[in-house]
């Protein structure tokens, strides 16, 4: 079979990636669908909540036909599909801007929190966890155990108020916990839309001080949450890769300690991607509570108001979005979990 | 017989698995007696005596409407127990089959499988947790459900992990050519071995049960008011928090951890029980 | 061996040392650098609400944050003179129209038309001169968009023609006629929602699929207000900037910021930090807090919001008034005054606010009185209760605690709550097809006038009446005082829908919880309208 073997002669990378795309349209489209026949049928009424007083059947009438909402549920989903795919989400029904405006607006500040609590969650986990477990019965050791256990039980949204007494109403030493900069300087000219860039790149100290500064306690509450579980899963897979018999071997060999340990880690990535991939798309949803707390103006709050005010177009396009990315995200994490580990065959 | 007081001594020469032990016995205290252990009905509003700080009358003070925290805690450990022990309970007995079946055939079937578990996870959770809610009504069993539906992906993938790692292992081959069934396969040989994660992940899961309850009437999607709960109470806490008043949030919170962490001490204790490499005796 | 493995042993633990330590460091550093309070120019204002404008558009229907907007942004035709109250406080008169855009106007003797003569010398946000031109636009841009104007018009005015309603009489000379005559014909054009576009500008924006400007207008502004909007971030934050060619003066304070902080709490410590001037929107407990910090001031007024419990009168046990009464009777008013409001609330005691002509709190006899209830209860035939539903809005701090405070209450009479607490717009949904027995329900009319509030809420053929109240002999006497323009008959048959309205108790009177603003002790000129929009024009920054 000339088309298998052709098959077989492209390299594993990238048969990998080529097996995966296909599936990505359906999923899409699947997701799109979905996504508008749930919100479709969630109770509230947008109109009436807009009206108020106002209130007059022809009103009503002239407000829904405005909105698109009259028309049968196919009907009104046919022209969604038609408008998502031309890059229209439709029109925000609580802040008159398109949804992909606002979206593209409020992304980057829950990227940016997305992003450094990944970061130092990342840092934090693999470096406490191999250290636990290339030095046994050290402090690190009992310390990482104790913090595995505990961190998985704090609730995220308490550890965040619990932050906020103590280290700004009690000590005063943290910022203010509302917004990503402080409301008297003005926000970096965007460029990646993080606030932290963008300043390093604009050169305005001041700024990138700031927003530091009101990312601590944020990016310190998500991570002191959920850094234990991946604490946890690195440091099972590592201890069982590191008591192995092929490192045992290399140790053996006299390979130098340094390069042990990026071994034994190498070894240990597929279910510590798996777990990345998830987390990640935990982070997301969490990003939700502590958006809330902090005031922090990205998608979480954004989608809350929207859920609140039955403001369909607008949580569409936030859950599509989201779903989206995560969707992206597992599609890496699914790849990459075949690329490192060569026990799978494609 | 003998298992069970073989396993009781492995916990009690553990300190970590007695901890959780003795946590867990009283929360199950808490739920048999609690009218016993609470000093006030933990539903009346007393609307004068709010936001009073922990005194001998109240152990643990007051919240905004006067309600006694302490007795309101206790009560909670029914209602937070209860949902989250039912929603991964149910997403194990349902995830890790499907798990299984899914990582040792890999048919057009699993892919469809794997892509509907996708969507599910890829949804955010808690803007779909407040969307469900809303539909179906704020009563406990929908939290659970809810939390049910998110959590079975989680087992499944999982399962599948190892299962994609053990399917094309020497020992499986060996047992395929001794005339072995997919069926005996599946549950005898890869299942025992394919279980530690899960395991670990049930305990991790019964924590993030009761998080994202709590998430969840943090922001008004979860059980309704005034039943007790602990995540609610974090929330109606919430907005004192930054004038100074600790308490209301402090103690809820505190129980929350508490409960969790005598689960995850449990289960780290059974995952060490049953692995093969321990020393014995 | 053994060497080398000691030796990166004690590598790998420095380089975790070091690693810590300038991690600490630059966490150090920047703690250290976070800016110091800073104080605000004298002429910039920054202000923190719930929400920022859902949308500039004029026509968009009027929420609170709206309203602000078009205070400060939308001029209107004419005005009420504004008093200084014994507080300090500005309030309008509601007895002495003067005017704004319009100079001078006439209402002819038969109440049936009223001829604006525009003020000379107006200039808008963008420069253009005030002329007939604006208003017609501004009057047939509304008619056709079918939304606020046209509701105005319609239901209050009860015109049905445009064209033989609304005439340019010369360059400055607009006349309004309306079929019949009505009393509300001059105060009716002191409504904000009922602004002024500048027609120059908006033609400018107008294309052939968007022939009204709407989606320029929907993040711009076009008006002769004191302010134009310079920057707008919905959800984020919206600034103001002067329009120094305002005719009643430039305004004193050049630049308003205004943000969104969804969060109370928030607001709160923003305005301890000093980070922000003005914090909108605060719980009575938070106020009372915020009012002991020095440099912090808490102006409070009574209001014209009523916050109530609407129960559904015709379902099964409300259709019955003695049910009604019997919850209006274990209500205990004063814990709610004390506890939840901090004595910042009166009890409501008429579904017409205090400060509006014709209010009367005569008839109102409800005492907190648990035998009472039970009493009426059993004669209802519910001598030991009955359960039922209560719906409240998700993220309403306040509507929990005294949901919670009443399921207690009516407790003692038997009745068992169940709380629901549902996004708003499921809450709207469910009482507007009057599907949940008990609902809270917060509002305020903007016009200071007895019959057009009745006639909102308590006219059966209203739709917003979600309560369904249902009184004949009220909705004849709102129908004559909507036409009538004898205002001792006025007053006197609303004094009379007011007793009825009251005796039949369709809702659970609760508080009228009055607007209070907490700001910098160096903010001044606060002022009261009816909207509840804060008009930065009055305010100044010693």
């Amino acid at each position: 079979m000339p088309l298998f073997d052709l098959w077989r002669r492209l390299p594993r990378p990238l048969r990998i990636v080529l097996s995966r795309l296909p599936m990505i349209v359906p999923q899409m489209l699947g997701v799109i669908f979905v996504t508008f026949m749930l919100v479709r049928l969630l109770p509230g009424d947008p109109t009436l909540l807009m009206l108020g007083n106002m209130a007059t059947p022809e009103s009503i009438a002239n407000l829904r036909e405005q909105l698109g909402l009259n028309g049968s549920l196919w009907q009104q989903f046919v022209h969604y599909m038609g408008n998502v795919v031309q890059g229209d989400l439709g029109i925000s029904l609580f802040t008159s801007n398109p949804v992909a405006t606002d979206l593209m607006e409020r992304a980057p500040a829950t990227l940016e929190l997305i992003f450094y609590s990944m970061l130092l969650t990342l840092v934090f986990a693999v470096s406490v966890a191999v250290i636990a477990v290339v030095r046994p019965r050290g402090f690190t050791d009992y310390a990482s155990r104790f913090y595995g256990l505990a961190a998985g039980a704090i609730p995220d949204f308490w550890v965040g108020l619990l932050l906020i007494f103590f280290l700004f109403s009690l000590a005063g030493i943290a910022p203010a916990p509302f917004g990503r900069i402080d409301p008297l300087l003005e926000a970096p000219p965007a460029v990646t839309g993080f606030y932290t860039f963008d300043s390093l790149i604009a050169g305005d100290f001041q700024a990138l001080a700031s927003s530091f500064g009101r990312l601590l306690l944020p990016v310190l509450t998500l991570t002191i949450v959920n850094a234990g579980a991946l604490m946890k899963m690195t440091k099972t897979t590592f201890a069982d890769i590191w008591r192995s018999d092929f490192i045992r071997h290399q140790r053996a060999s006299g390979l130098p300690e340094r390069v042990i340990i990026r071994n034994a880690l190498r070894n240990s990535l597929p279910p510590i991607i798996t777990l990345v991939g998830f987390l990640i798309g935990f982070l997301l949803g969490a990003a939700v509570l502590v958006e809330t707390i902090f005031s922090w103006g990205g998608l979480g709050q954004y989608a809350v108001q929207a859920v609140i005010n039955s403001d369909y177009p607008a949580l569409q396009g936030f859950v599509l979005v989201a779903s989206a990315f995560i969707l992206l995200v597992y599609l890496v994490v699914d790849i990459l979990y075949e690329l490192a580990d060569p026990r799978i065959q494609v | 017989m003998s298992r069970i007081a073989d396993f009781t001594a492995f916990i009690l020469r553990r300190p970590a698995a007695l901890v959780g032990l003795i946590l867990l016995l009283l929360q199950v205290l808490a739920i048999v007696f609690a009218p016993v252990l609470a000093t006030h009905s933990p539903t009346t509003a007393d609307p004068i005596a709010s936001l009073q700080p922990p005194s001998s009358e109240h152990w643990f003070g007051t919240d905004v409407s006067g309600m006694d925290i302490y007795s309101r805690i206790i009560f909670a450990t029914r209602i937070n127990l209860l949902i989250s022990v039912t929603a991964v309970a149910v997403a194990f007995v349902v995830g890790v089959p499907i798990g299984l079946l899914v990582g040792y055939y890999r048919n057009w079937l699993s892919s469809l499988t794997m892509r509907v578990f996708d969507f599910i996870q890829s949804f955010p959770v808690f803007v779909l947790g407040m969307a469900l809610v809303s539909v179906m009504g704020q009563e406990i069993w929908n939290v659970a459900i809810v939390l049910a539906v998110l959590f079975i992906p989680v087992f499944a993938r999982l399962i599948r992990a190892e299962v994609l790692s053990l399917r094309d292992r020497p020992f499986i081959s060996a047992a395929r050519c001794s005339g072995a069934t997919d069926g005996t396969i599946m549950f005898r040989h890869i299942l025992p071995n394919a279980l530690t994660p899960s395991i670990v992940q049930v305990s991790i899961s019964i924590g993030m049960a009761i998080l994202l309850t709590a998430g969840l009437s943090f922001i008004g999607a979860g059980v309704r008011m005034p039943v007790p709960e602990w995540g609610l109470m974090v929330s109606v806490g919430s907005q004192q928090m930054i004038l100074g008043v600790w308490w209301v949030s402090l103690f809820p919170g505190l129980a929350i951890v508490l409960s969790v962490l005598s689960f995850a001490l449990l289960a780290d204790a059974v995952r060490d029980y049953f692995d093969p490499r321990r020393e014995r005796g | 061996m053994k060497k080398t493995l000691h030796a990166s042993k004690a590598t790998l633990t420095r380089r975790a040392l070091v690693g810590t330590a300038t991690a600490l460091a630059f966490i150090g550093v920047l703690v250290a650098a976070h800016p110091a309070m800073a104080q605000s120019a004298t002429e910039t204002l920054i202000v923190a609400g719930p929400r920022t404008p859902e949308s500039l558009d004029q026509e968009y229907p009027p929420t609170e944050a709206v309203h602000e907007l078009r205070r400060n942004v939308y001029e209107r035709l004419l005005a009420y003179e504004m008093k200084e109250g014994e507080d300090g406080i500005l309030y309008e008169d509601f007895s002495k129209i003067t005017g704004a855009l319009a100079e001078k106007w006439e209402v002819a003797p038969d109440f049936k038309s009223i001829t604006f003569h525009l003020r000379p010398g107006v200039v808008s946000g963008a420069g253009n001169p005030l002329n007939a031109d604006d208003i017609m636009y501004s009057f047939e841009r509304g008619w056709n968009l079918k939304s606020n104007f046209h509701w105005y018009m319609t239901q209050i005015l009860k015109i049905e023609d445009f064209a033989s309603a609304f005439e340019k009489i010369d360059d400055m000379t607009v006349k309004v006629s309306i079929p019949n005559p009505s009393p509300l014909l001059e105060k009716l054009w002191t409504n904000s929602d009922l602004g002024i576009l500048d027609a120059e500008l908006m033609k400018e924006k107008t294309t052939p699929d968007d022939p009204w400007g709407s989606r320029f207008l929907a993040t711009n502004s076009a008006s002769f207000g004191p302010y134009v909007v310079a920057k707008y971030s919905p959800g984020q934050e919206i600034i103001y900037q002067a329009n120094e060619s305002y005719y009643r003066g430039a305004p004193k304070l050049k630049r308003i910021i205004f943000k969104e902080m969804p969060t109370a709490a928030n607001r709160v410590a923003a305005l301890q930090g000093g980070a922000i001037d003005v914090a909108e929107y605060l719980s009575p407990r938070e106020l009372s807090q915020v009012e002991k910090i020095p440099g912090v001031s808490v102006k409070k007024v009574f209001g014209n919001y009523i916050h109530r419990v609407e129960m559904q009168n015709e379902m099964e046990p409300f259709d019955d008034p003695r049910v009604r009464q019997a919850l209006n009777h274990l209500v205990p008013r004063d814990e709610i005054s004390q506890a939840v409001y901090f004595g910042t609330a009166r009890p409501t005691k008429s579904p017409i606010s205090e400060i509006y002509p014709a209010f009367t709190d005569e008839y109102f006899g409800y005492t907190t009185d648990v035998e009472k209830a039970k009493q009426l209860l059993a004669e209802a035939g519910l001598p030991d209760g009955f359960e039922t539903e209560l719906g409240y809005r998700t993220g309403d701090q306040l509507e929990e605690e005294i949901a919670v405070i009443l399921q207690t209450a009516f407790a003692k009479a038997g009745v068992k709550l169940k709380l629901s607490k549902l996004p708003a717009s499921t809450l709207v949904e469910r009482y507007s097809k009057g599907e949940i027995p008990m609902y809270f329900f917060r509002d305020m009319a903007i016009v200071p006038d007895a019959a057009y509030v009745a006639n909102l809420w308590l006219n059966s053929k209203s739709l917003i009446n979600y309560s369904h109240f249902k009184s004949e002999e009220v909705d004849s006497l709102i129908d004559s005082a909507l036409i009538g323009t004898d205002e001792e008959k006025r007053v006197a048959d609303m004094k009379r829908v007011q007793q009825i309205m009251v005796e039949n108790a369709p809702w659970v009177f609760l508080f009228n919880p009055g607007y209070q603003l907490a700001m910098r002790a160096n903010v001044k000129g606060y002022s009261w309208y009816t909207p509840n929009g804060n008009a930065w024009y009055d305010f100044y920054k010693e």
